[in-house]
Order: structure tokens, then C-alpha cells, then sequence
């Protein structure tokens, strides 16, 4: 079992303070406690009694605390005001006598760049269906061409992926030519063609890697993967870890490997990888199915799927959900948006807005458009697509802590914007998501935080 | 004037410790939402 490590905060209140808010603060009663959602800073804190409400409310409405404490008639209310104070402080809920900042959305720029369509590999869950190079991809100059563009526009990150980029013989002249204009550099590889040069090469160059494993060991890998270089993709995680690289490994189970002991099995290849690395490596489950080359799982087999790998994350960590949940929730940043409208750069040079590039349209090609005329049409996309703009969304207190979900898949214009004349809304939305939505805002708020 | 100060204090997780977790992955670790989000 994996145990959390606390740290200690500590903090003095004159009694003349006042707390400032950000934003409008709504409160939803969830079973037996209260949270209270501060809308436009998509930041929460869990009250556990109506006394504590009413406190909070006396706070939002301008007063001191000095005016609160001759409110309070004994210890048990005293205890409780005490905790409010504590728990409005740790998440930066309400600042003290002036607003610290407003309205905070990440500002990282990035792009992504598929640099080839070719891979060594033929996965069977492949959602590119990797395997031959594109016709007419883009060449080196080209690529250099783009992040030269790129890099005019501000631009702060790059991802390089594929098919597999090493494929490319420019790749590490890329890699090094992205990192020479300032980029921060991350790169997905399968691992297998890589050796010693090639990642202390890339490692002086890269913020991050991610190297897929999809199986616990090299047979249950080969059943997916038809490779058996588990051993050497294994030490290059290792490698790149230890070498300071941000490592992930990403994983993706289909039911021909997953089974009674895949658990088990998981747990031991991710302690042992953590046991031969100095730095962090973090371990990415794939939960639900795309459409792959072989692999087309239905609504239902994704869900059955989806069950089977909340059992092997529960068995490394029971409480890995909402550590994560808690985590990508940075105090006070808001999420309006699933990331849609984020440039991708497909390798003959087609632009797309999401990744998933087979269930999307094109709109149009590098060769044709400059860098600047793309990043500006995914803006706008995005902002078209964005919480603020959609409905149900835009009148719901948790959207900037929800996001929407994706704009592929819980969206009546399934990715697709270009001939779409109706209205744009959010489909797949329920009280039973919401209440999901609720428990895991309030189970991490628990877990993460102890007053 | 002295000023009547109140000391509160809180326990919370150290950050650097959570990066050793599992996490999940939803749209290939490129989605923004990762993890978040309904329908996952």
C-alpha cells in the first residue's frame, strides 16, 4: 500500500483581518457535507457543518474575524471556526484583506508535430494504424521551418511524436534544433530503437518522455505489442529517469492481456522500475479504448474494459483517483476547454485540432498556411468550444473544474466544426456525473489536505 | 496597539511525493483534462 507523506503548514491571523474572494461562491450540499465552489477560480473547499457555512457567508459579506469570534458561544463552535480558517487558507480560497491575482488559465503554447506515420511496430490497439510513412511528409527544413514560425508566436512547448519519430533520421537534429530556440521538449517513443548514444543524446535536450509498455512482462507486452524488446524498453525508462528526464510510462491493456493476476504483476514491473530509479516515473493507464487497427471495443466493452483497470490502479494505490484529481486541479486555474483546438501538425503537413486525427477533419496543410494562421484558428475554436460558450455548460457552477469533457465524444458536433450549423452542446452530461464529479472534488479535497 | 493574532495550521501532502504515483490516461496522455472531466 502507498503511503502519503504530510507536511506541516503553519499561519498567523490577526483578528482584524478580513478574507477577499475571488469569485461568485455557490454552495452545493453533497450527502452530508457542504461544498463551497468559488465559480470563476474553479476552486472548492468542503465544509462539514451548516455553522461552518454560515461563517463563510459572514466572510464573503465583508466581516472580520474579530466580528465572527464574538459570534461563537462555544468550544465546539470555536473548534469548527478554527478549522474554516485552516481550510479557506489551504486552498487559497480566500485571501487575506486583498485579491492576490484573478482569473488564471495556464499559459503554455504548444504544438504538437507527428513527425512520420512509419513505426517499426504494428500494435494492435494502434489508433493511428502506424506502420508505412505518409506520402510527401515533411522534411527537415520544413520541420525547422515550423519551429522557427513557431517560436515567433511565443510559442513555450513541443511535442514530438509519430508512428515512431525515430523512424526519422533527422529526429535528434529536431530534438536538438527544438531545444536551441528555448522549447521545452517532450517526446513519445515505443523505446526500441533507442540505445545508450541516442538517449544520453536526447536526455541533455528533452523535458519528458513517454515510452509505452503494454503488458507487465515481454510476453503479456508481445501479445499487444509484437516486440519482444521488453527488457531494453524497460532499461531505457530506467535510463532516461535516472539521466533527470521526466519518464512516463504509458500503458495500454487489451483483453488479451489483461487478466486475474495482471494487478499483481503491474504492481511488481512498476516497483521494480521505481526501485532502480533516483527520479519520479510516472505510470499512465489508457481507460478507455480508442479505435485501433485490430481493436474497436464497443460502449459496453469500454466500460467493462474501463472497470478492469480502475481494479489494477486500485490495487497500486487506492487512492490514485484522487490524487490525480486533486493535482490537475491547481488552486485557482481555471479548465474551459479539453484542450481542443490545440495545434497537431500531422506528417505530410495536415493540421487537425485534437490528436485523434481519424475521427477529426483537416483544416488545411503547413505547406499552404503559415504557423500564425493555424494557431489562430484553434484559438478560436477553442474559445467556440469553451465552457463559456456551450450549453449546458455555461450555467454550471463546476465548469471550469469540469472542463466539459471531450469535444470528440460528449459533444453533439463530435469534433467536427467545420459544416456544423446548430447550436454546439454538450451531450453526454447527467446528475450521476455530477455527483461523481462532486464526491471526487470532495474525497480529494479530504484526502489531500487534514485539518 | 498589539494586534490579537490567531494561529492556525494545517497538515497537506507533499507535492514531490505525488509524482511517484499511478496516474491515469485518457486520449494518450495529450488530453488536457487528463483525468478530469466527465465520462471517463
Amino acid at each position: 500500500m502507498w503511503e502519503m507523506d504530510y507536511k506541516l503548514i503553519k499561519k498567523e491571523l490577526s483578528i482584524y483581518d478580513k478574507f477577499v474572494f475571488n469569485g461568485n461562491i455557490k454552495f452545493h450540499k453533497y450527502k452530508n457535507v457542504w461544498l463551497a465552489v468559488s465559480i470563476e477560480t474553479a476552486n472548492w473547499i468542503v465544509l462539514k457543518s451548516l455553522f461552518q457555512k454560515r461563517i463563510l457567508i459572514l466572510f464573503i459579506n465583508g466581516k472580520n474575524i474579530d466580528f465572527v469570534l464574538k459570534k461563537i458561544s462555544n468550544e465546539k463552535e470555536h473548534s469548527e471556526f478554527i478549522e474554516l480558517l485552516s481550510i479557506i487558507c489551504s486552498r487559497n480560497f480566500g485571501y487575506i484583506n486583498k485579491i492576490k491575482h484573478t482569473k488564471n488559465i495556464k499559459k503554455e503554447k504548444k504544438i504538437s508535430c507527428c513527425l512520420t506515420t512509419s513505426c517499426n511496430l504494428r500494435c494492435k490497439h494502434c489508433y493511428m494504424s502506424a506502420g508505412n510513412e505518409l506520402k510527401n511528409e515533411l522534411k527537415f527544413e520544413e520541420w525547422k521551418n515550423i519551429l522557427d514560425q513557431f517560436k515567433e508566436e511565443n510559442g513555450t512547448h513541443v511535442t514530438f511524436t509519430g508512428g515512431e519519430p525515430l523512424m526519422k533520421t533527422f529526429f535528434l537534429d529536431l530534438v536538438k534544433y527544438a531545444y536551441d530556440l528555448g522549447f521545452h521538449v517532450a517526446i513519445l517513443s515505443n523505446g526500441t530503437l533507442l540505445d545508450e548514444y541516442k538517449i544520453s543524446f536526447l536526455s541533455r535536450y528533452i523535458d519528458k518522455i513517454q515510452i509505452s509498455i503494454d503488458g507487465f512482462d515481454a510476453r503479456s507486452n508481445y501479445i499487444t505489442r509484437g516486440n519482444m524488446d521488453f527488457d531494453k524498453i524497460v532499461n531505457a525508462v530506467i535510463s532516461f529517469s535516472n539521466k533527470g528526464v521526466i519518464t512516463y510510462v504509458a500503458t495500454t491493456f487489451t483483453f488479451e492481456n489483461l487478466n486475474n493476476k495482471t494487478s499483481i504483476e503491474y504492481e511488481k514491473l512498476v516497483n521494480y522500475i521505481n526501485s532502480k530509479c533516483n527520479n519520479k516515473v510516472i505510470f499512465r493507464l489508457t481507460k478507455k479504448m480508442l479505435k485501433g487497427r485490430y481493436i474497436n471495443y464497443s460502449e459496453k466493452e469500454n466500460e467493462k474494459y474501463n472497470n478492469k483497470i480502475l481494479k489494477i490502479e486500485n490495487k497500486i494505490n487506492p487512492n490514485s483517483f484522487y490524487i490525480n484529481f486533486i493535482r490537475d486541479h491547481n488552486k485557482n486555474v481555471v479548465t474551459d476547454n479539453c484542450g481542443f483546438g490545440g495545434v497537431e501538425i500531422l506528417s505530410n503537413g495536415n493540421i487537425y485540432f485534437c490528436n485523434r486525427f481519424s475521427d477529426l477533419e483537416c483544416y488545411g496543410n503547413i505547406r499552404k498556411n503559415k504557423l500564425k494562421y493555424f494557431i489562430e484558428k484553434g484559438e478560436e475554436i477553442n474559445k467556440k468550444t469553451s465552457c463559456d460558450n456551450i450549453e449546458p455548460c455555461k450555467k454550471c457552477d463546476f465548469k471550469y473544474i469540469c472542463g466539459g469533457g471531450c469535444r470528440i465524444d460528449d459533444f453533439n458536433f463530435n469534433g467536427k466544426l467545420k459544416n456544423f450549423k446548430k447550436e454546439i452542446l454538450q451531450t453526454t452530461c447527467n446528475s450521476k456525473i455530477k455527483n461523481k464529479l462532486k464526491e471526487s472534488m470532495i474525497k480529494s479535497f479530504e484526502y489531500y489536505y487534514k485539518f | 496597539m498589539k494586534t490579537k493574532k490567531l494561529k492556525i495550521n494545517w497538515e497537506e501532502i507533499k507535492l514531490d511525493k505525488i509524482d511517484n504515483e499511478i496516474i491515469s490516461m485518457y486520449c494518450f496522455g495529450h488530453c488536457h483534462v487528463n483525468n478530469v472531466g466527465n465520462g471517463l
